[in-house]
């Protein structure tokens, strides 16, 4: 129980510390350390993922859900590297930014066939969720609804291009991400009734990180989508807000994977203490 | 305790108390055609077989095969 309470707070910890490492740092250097810390908080997250899949069999549902979720963070670290190796002028750009288009449609696209596999578990394993099916109903509608109002404006931007003729590869991927987002986010309400369903229990912990990863990535897009208008955040400080919704989404994937394989190594330990 | 009491406290450490119960109450009905009430020891076995592509969803085949022993084992 206290290690499940560590692997709640620590991402938070850490999220506060870029924060404060904005506050206290120069623009230059905190530039360089906020790369470092993203790199390594998708790094940290893939590595959960997978941690967490390597505790099922071939075959089984969640290795499969565990393995596209862990695939598409590798992605998201793949396309920032890509984008380093552009700046730094180790890739040509064209080639470069080619190969990270190709790598963040794919990244999304795993994205989605993950928490669509995730999400689908509870139906999956023959059960339904508990309380009258219209409080379900709002929880999923309510959800969808905000997935959607925090993707819409990058969509549009992406469509409104392709009519002003201004479209080039990213209006694409503009466009894919926010579908991406929109499928993924409005999936945090079966990931939530998961978790509730489970409380009590210890398989209740992954699935409250997994909604709380979910929960973070809609943080990072509101920032993204609204900051500017709804809060004045313009600049900088819009993107800093941004990467802390970003580190506690990937850290609580790492706390989602240690969750998980707790699991499997308990049961172990079950059956060879009785 | 009765059979179901016994068996939903032994899943309930996975599931929760929630879910467990409705585990026992669902495949009880589906498999047996019975109430949770109406189970007896010889009962578990086909319960937890029933049980299997659940427990297999959510913690794997391996870990679910293992609980499914155990549980059969201490309630024998």
């Amino acid at each position: 129980m206290r290690k499940n309470w560590l692997l709640i707070t620590l991402p938070i910890v850490v999220a506060v510390g870029h924060l404060a490492g904005y506050a206290s740092m120069s623009t230059e250097v905190f530039g360089r350390v906020n790369f470092l810390e993203i790199i390594f908080a998708k790094l940290l997250s893939a590595l959960g993922f997978l941690y967490a899949s390597w505790g099922f069999e071939p075959g089984d549902h969640l290795r499969k859900a565990w393995r596209y979720s862990a695939a598409s963070l590798m992605m998201y670290l793949l396309s920032d590297i890509i984008a380093y190796a552009i700046d730094a002028q180790i890739l040509p750009g064209k080639i470069g930014l080619g190969s990270r288009g190709l790598v963040l449609v794919l990244g999304n696209v795993f994205y989605v066939v993950g928490t669509w596999m995730l999400a689908s578990t509870w139906h999956k394993a023959g059960l339904s969720f508990e309380g009258p099916g219209i409080r379900t109903f709002v929880i999923r509608l309510g959800a969808i609804a905000i997935a959607l109002l925090m993707v819409v404006p990058g969509v549009i931007g992406g469509i409104e291009e392709f009519y002003t003729g201004k479209a080039d590869m990213w209006s694409f991927i503009k466009i894919v991400s926010g579908l991406a987002s929109a499928i993924s986010l409005s999936l945090v309400a079966p990931m939530l009734l998961t978790a509730l369903a489970l409380r009590g229990g210890i398989l209740f912990w992954p699935w409250i990180y997994l909604t709380l990863i979910l929960m973070s990535w809609l943080g990072t897009d509101a920032v993204l989508a609204w900051g500017p208008k709804v809060l004045g955040l313009e600049g900088h400080i819009k993107y800093v807000i941004a990467d802390f919704f970003r580190i506690l989404a990937c850290l609580y994937g790492l706390s989602a994977g240690l969750a998980q394989r707790s699991i499997t190594s308990r049961i172990h330990q079950h059956k060879a203490g009785s | 305790m009765t059979i179901a009491d016994r068996l939903i406290q032994q899943l309930e450490t996975y599931l929760g108390p929630h879910t467990a119960k409705t585990a026992v109450k669902t495949f009880a009905k589906r498999s047996l055609s019975l109430s949770p009430d109406e189970l007896h020891a010889e009962h578990v076995s086909v319960l937890l077989d029933a049980m299997q592509p659940m427990l297999r969803t959510l913690l794997g085949e391996k870990v679910a095969a293992s609980l499914s022993d155990h549980i059969k084992g201490a309630l024998s």
